[in-house]
């Protein structure tokens, strides 16, 4: 912006000898300098004082944006989540066939990473669904040679969006403890007593030796939760030609976190409409 | 994208033996002797290994670039690369030995590539280390 300096203005030599005043107030009255801005060549109408559009401005509006799909939220966006896991070395994702049920498409989220998935079976005893993905992503899960889930026993079983909290507190050894089944309707199953809550459906639940003894189903009381067996995990996917791994022995080691152990087999499997 | 995907695919982690700290040559432990937890683990570390060398960041661009472009030269990287690692227990990786290539960028980003991340799972206590990793390294000039 140009500025223009006046010129300095210099008081008469009797009134700078006046006594009593400082230094400063003296500077103050010898020189005035004043420093005046202005827009050269702006003499300015008088509207122009006024921070107003002219009659003819237009304002410049932004179309409206259209609501995308993923401004929504997840519920208006038909979308529902839960738990799955890895169950060979070719893709194949072990879930609860709740969660897949009538979906427009099928997404598996690990680390951050999205892949599609494809249903490839669903289980009618069970709750039950095979999904497949491009890749393994992790661990693959490894199932008890010899089932034998007994009761009071401890278990451990999470939602897949919970394994980081449950991570970050450290080693996990259990969440759960296996309880006793009630009549034929809950023939196959194991009962888990646990607080576990949604977002869990299709959980592997593991034992001490990291070993999966289930897959979380459904709620039926409070922190009560039923898994179908891991008799009729892997006979589901026997049926399904997938080639699970088994194994009586231990996959972890004693002391080690199964909640680690989940996170390093689960995914996040989202249905979406 | 699709070239990035077959030289992505053809970079992976053919075997994996677990072989006593004491045994510092190739004399590994076959895989079906170790423990489960051993293997398990070692699988894990696989996994993670080829994600990290698979990374789409500017270090592991830069040496499966390098990987493709001397790849078949006296300069380029050995067909087969044994990779010794060394985890922390919070699942860290210490360090990792593997014979240098003769490029010593290469060596400084392979180095860095695989001992910037954690593995997810802490090693089983009783486990001997270092791992042993065998890389193949199958890539083609396309």
């Amino acid at each position: 912006m140009p500025v223009t300096i006046l010129p300095m203005t210099v008081a008469p030599p009797d009134r700078l000898a006046q006594p009593g005043r400082s230094g400063i107030a003296r500077w103050c009255a010898r020189v005035i300098l004043v420093v005046v801005p202005f827009a050269a060549g702006s003499v300015s109408p008088a509207r122009s004082q006024f921070l107003l559009p002219a009659r003819t401005d237009v304002p410049v509006l932004a179309p409206p944006k259209p609501l995308m799909r993923a401004d929504l939220p997840p519920v208006e966006r038909g979308e529902r989540a839960g738990t799955g896991f890895f169950v060979d070395e070719a893709g194949h994702v072990l879930t609860a066939r709740h969660v897949v049920q009538a979906c427009g498409r099928i997404m598996v989220q690990k680390e951050g990473r999205t892949s599609a998935a494809r249903l490839v079976a669903v289980s009618t005893p069970y709750d039950l669904a095979l999904l497949k993905t491009a890749k393994t992503r992790g661990l693959a899960a490894t199932f008890p040679r010899s089932v034998a889930s007994a009761p009071s026993g401890i278990v451990f079983a999470a939602d897949y969006m919970n394994l980081p909290t449950s991570l970050a507190r450290g080693a996990m050894l259990a969440n759960a403890s296996v309880g006793t089944t009630n009549g034929s309707d809950e023939a196959g199953h194991i009962a888990l007593n646990t607080n576990i809550t949604f977002g869990a459906s299709g959980a592997p639940v593991l034992d001490s030796r990291g070993l999966v003894e289930g897959v979380v189903s459904r709620k039926t009381a409070v922190n009560r939760v039923l898994a179908v067996g891991a008799s009729g995990a892997k006979a589901f996917l026997a049926a399904s030609n997938v080639r699970l791994q088994e194994d009586d022995r231990p996959q972890i080691s004693g002391s080690a976190s199964r909640a680690h152990r989940a996170a390093s087999i689960s995914a996040r499997v989202i249905c979406l409409n | 994208m699709g070239k990035l995907r077959a030289l992505l695919a053809s970079v992976g982690l053919i075997t994996i033996a677990a072989s006593p700290a004491i045994a510092q040559g190739l004399d590994y432990r076959s895989p079906d002797a170790a423990p489960p937890a051993w293997g398990q683990f070692a699988k894990l570390v696989k996994y993670r290994f080829e994600e990290w060398i698979s990374a789409d960041e500017a270090i592991a661009n830069r040496f499966r670039s390098w990987l493709k472009e001397t790849n078949g030269t006296q300069n380029g990287a050995p067909a087969s690369l044994v990779v010794k690692a060394w985890l922390n227990p919070d699942g860290t990786v210490e360090r990792v030995s593997f014979a240098p290539f003769k490029d010593e960028r290469a060596n400084t980003d392979l180095r860095t590539v695989l001992t910037r991340g954690n593995i997810g799972e802490a090693p089983p206590p009783e486990m001997l280390q270092p791992i042993n990793l065998r890389f193949s390294l199958n890539l083609s000039k396309d």
